[in-house]
């Protein structure tokens, strides 16, 4: 079990987080926070790049639709950077991946 | 220290405090008869013939009661006499020495005196036994810090006790909870070979895995198999709302789709957004017609099911694009149509079995592999079928952490 | 498990003769002989052991409902004496032994063919005019008595029982120390020795029998003695010149030379 990190900052898009470790029931509430913390404003974008997520479980998803909830509200969207495979067959199996905007790598973001 | 070598003896060594001399001018008799501890010489048959007045205080005894006309053990209970006999004097008798030794002794007054005794043996030249030495130390307050612990102990026996009945009631209640979340037996159908299995991956933790089937009317019946998300009481209260929610819906509309988008508004009507509570899950309906059943199966973000086929073979029905129900208000949800002929079979089950990991490396069970185990037993009826993956899931052993449920559907081949 | 091993068994003395059993009573073990040992030796081969669940006994062998009762402990001493292949052999039973070796005398004729009860006591409990010295309320006492020493006095062996090598400064000194039992074990046997009532088994006695008792002893007084001399047919009743409960540590001489008198008058 990696510790669960969660590194965040500003792009000129909009906040983004670096999320790394593995996210299951015992930390999901964290990512939650951070998405809550990391203010985004109308028209902005949060970016979550998940390169460095290892193990992500049903609670691991629960956390991923809170926070799209939460962003989505808020008039913003959300954009999920270098998903890890067993994430992204996961996304595509349960329909989430016509739900999060998934893109490889940042470059993406700036466009 | 040595006083004669200092240069100030009057000054510096202690010997010329007054309270030092006084010490140094303190009887051994003194010390002897009140010294803070019992003193107690006795014959080798236990004669009492010294005793210190520290002792006689608390016992409320004068010399002349004990001197000669008591033994060490009529000072003693009675319980702590008999111990006396048959421990105390015998040990003694054997090691020359013994120590810490826990009695009462009786006072004048009445009350008991708790006491710990320590004793020795003292030996003429030729080493024959003489006499025996006592020290008797008062335990009054040793023995109620004692009586405390054994008082706790006993308590937290008690309460250990207590913790393991209620585990085995809530685990009894679990259980309960558990079936009531299941069919008891799946009905009988002309024609048909239904057969389900539920393995539960912990006794203390409710499952989040369901499934059902029932007779809609003559020819149609009902089926759903799914998994929600999360564990525990909550997990429990969601299958039990997905559950009567979806047999409600599909008595009401056989149409599995429909089914599931009313699942979806009931999920995301009950919970809020930052609080998603979803699940995965098929639902269904198969009609009999002729010696065939026709399926219709809608998926909302659950494993494709497997379809065994009596030629040997088996196949996925994809439903890709089904959405996880209860995340969004526009889920969409994709049906997916096929026949069972008699030797065919379908089956459901939840992600606990293609997640188990196996081998050394831990690897994900997985799709393929399921699909090629059943291929191997293909052509399969429902019951062999269950069986030969209940016999799977346990070949897992530990490698299965999940819950696991399992609904297989099929037509008897023809005789 | 052998018998011998389960009961710790010594056989010593001289190598030929009458054998004599030597049997510990309620408390400490079979070191409780080792005065009395040497005075007998020469002339008989000797045999000790251990109750299960005394001294250096195999505790893994003690069940509770056999040690309940002192059929349990007579069948220690039959199985012993079996397992020696023991034939007329002298059973010297210390305190509540002398009841454990009637039993074992009916329940194996020919193998024990004589008994010597040192500080015999059939019945611990006064009652409808038999006096044994104590009343019931005096044995829980001893319960509590035994339950304080093995919270306070044997806690501090507790490490040693159970083999702990961490405190190898207790070992040394308690390695001598006989009498420590398992407490649950201890609280059986005490409770088996005091509460039960032997007084009908001394009528089935055939054997002759020596009975040694102390000129004053609390648990056995002399009363008892002579109740259990009047119950023997034909036994022989001694009043050693000692004092307390163990005239084979007290009085070894005085012990060995009356059980040496009984054996050589020619009891057969």
């Amino acid at each position: 079990m990696k510790p669960l990190t969660i590194v965040s900052s500003r792009t000129p898009a909009g906040p983004l987080l670096e999320v790394a470790g593995d996210l299951d029931h015992s930390n999901a509430h964290q990512l939650r926070k951070a998405a809550v913390g990391a203010v985004v404003s109308s028209g902005l974008m949060l970016v979550m790049d998940l390169g460095e997520l290892g193990f992500c479980d049903s609670s691991g998803i629960t956390a991923l639709i809170a926070v799209r909830n939460h962003v989505v509200a808020a008039g913003a969207g959300l954009i999920l950077v270098a998903v890890p495979e067993a994430l992204r067959r996961l996304l595509h199996l349960t329909g989430l991946d016509q739900v999060f905007d998934l893109r490889d790598s940042h470059s993406l973001q700036t466009n | 220290m040595n006083p004669g070598a200092a240069d100030d003896p009057g000054a510096k060594t202690p010997g010329a405090r007054p309270a030092f001399s006084s010490l140094l001018e303190d009887s051994a008799e003194d010390l002897y008869e009140s010294a803070p501890c019992g003193y107690l010489s006795t014959l080798m048959d236990g004669t009492i013939a010294k005793i210190n007045a520290t002792l006689l205080g608390w016992l409320g005894l004068s010399r002349e009661d004990v001197v000669g006309r008591k033994r060490f053990s009529d000072l003693l209970t009675v319980g702590g006499r008999l111990y006396h006999e048959t421990h105390f004097a015998p040990l003694l008798r054997m090691q020359g020495h013994l120590g810490g030794v826990a009695l009462e002794m009786r006072t004048a007054a009445g009350p008991r005196l708790p006491v710990l005794v320590t004793s020795t043996l003292k030996r003429g030249p030729d080493g024959e036994p003489l006499l025996i030495r006592t020290t008797v130390f008062d335990a009054t307050d040793r023995r109620s810090y004692e009586q405390e612990l054994l008082r706790a102990r006993r308590a937290a026996d008690d309460a250990r006790e207590q913790a393991e009945a209620d585990r085995a009631q809530l685990r009894e209640a679990l259980a309960v909870l558990q079936r009531s979340l299941l069919p008891d037996t799946l009905p009988d159908l002309p024609g048909v070979e239904t057969a389900g299995y539920y393995h539960t991956a912990s006794a203390m933790e409710l499952g989040g895995d369901f499934y059902d089937l029932f007779p809609l009317d003559d020819t149609r019946t009902a089926f759903f198999l799914g998994d929600v998300c999360g564990k525990g009481p909550q997990a429990a209260a969601l299958t039990s709302l997905t559950r009567y929610t979806l047999r409600a819906a599909m008595i009401q509309d056989a149409d599995p789709v429909d089914d599931l988008r009313i699942l979806n508004r009931a999920l995301m009507e009950r919970y809020t957004d930052d609080d998603p509570r979803y699940c995965t899950a098929v639902a269904g309906v198969f009609e009999r017609v002729g010696d065939t059943l026709t399926v219709r199966l809608a998926s909302g973000g659950h494993p494709p099911a497997l379809v065994l086929r009596t030629d040997g073979t088996a196949e996925y029905l994809s439903t890709r694009g089904g959405m996880l129900v209860g995340v969004l208000a526009t889920a969409q949800f994709v049906e997916v149509r096929t026949v069972l002929r008699p030797g065919d079979t379908l089956l459901l089950y939840t992600d606990g079995l293609t997640e188990a990991r196996v081998g050394p490396g831990r690897d994900l069970y997985g799709y393929d592999a399921l699909r090629s185990f059943a291929a191997a037993r293909a052509p399969a009826g429902s019951r062999a079928l269950v069986d030969a993956l209940t016999a799977l899931l346990r070949d897992f052993g530990d490698g299965l952490d999940d819950d696991t449920a399992l609904l297989a559907i099929g037509v008897p081949a023809t005789p | 498990m052998s018998i011998l091993r389960r009961n710790n068994v010594r056989v010593t003395g001289a190598t030929t003769g009458r054998p004599v059993v030597l049997v510990h009573g309620f408390g400490c073990d079979q070191n409780m002989w080792r005065l009395v040992e040497p005075l007998l030796a020469e002339d008989h081969p000797l045999v000790l052991f251990d109750y299960v669940g005394a001294g250096r006994s195999d505790l893994s062998a003690w069940q509770e409902d056999r040690y309940s009762s002192l059929d349990g402990y007579a069948r220690d001493l039959v199985e012993v004496c079996e397992e020696l292949d023991l034939r007329d052999a002298v059973v010297v039973g210390h305190s509540v032994s002398s009841m454990t070796g009637v039993l074992a005398a009916a329940a194996a004729p020919g193998r024990i063919g004589a008994l010597v009860m040192v500080c015999p006591s059939p019945r611990y409990i006064d009652e409808d005019g038999y006096r044994g010295g104590f009343s019931a309320e005096d044995i829980d006492e001893l319960l509590e008595s035994l339950e304080s020493n093995y919270l306070g006095w044997s806690a501090a062996m507790a490490p040693v029982i159970m083999g702990n090598p961490d405190r190898p400064e207790l070992g040394e000194e308690l390695t001598n120390s006989f009498c420590a039992t398992d407490p649950d074990i201890a609280r059986v046997f005490a409770r088996t020795t005091f509460l039960s009532d032997s007084r009908k088994d001394l009528e089935t006695v055939t054997v002759p029998t020596l009975i040694l008792e102390c000129e004053q002893d609390v648990i056995a007084p002399r009363e008892v003695g002579a109740y259990v001399h009047a119950a023997v047919r034909g036994s022989e009743l001694v009043t050693l010149d000692a004092v307390g409960h163990c005239p084979q540590l007290s009085a070894p001489e005085a012990t060995a030379s009356a059980i040496r008198a009984f054996l050589s008058s020619g009891v057969r």
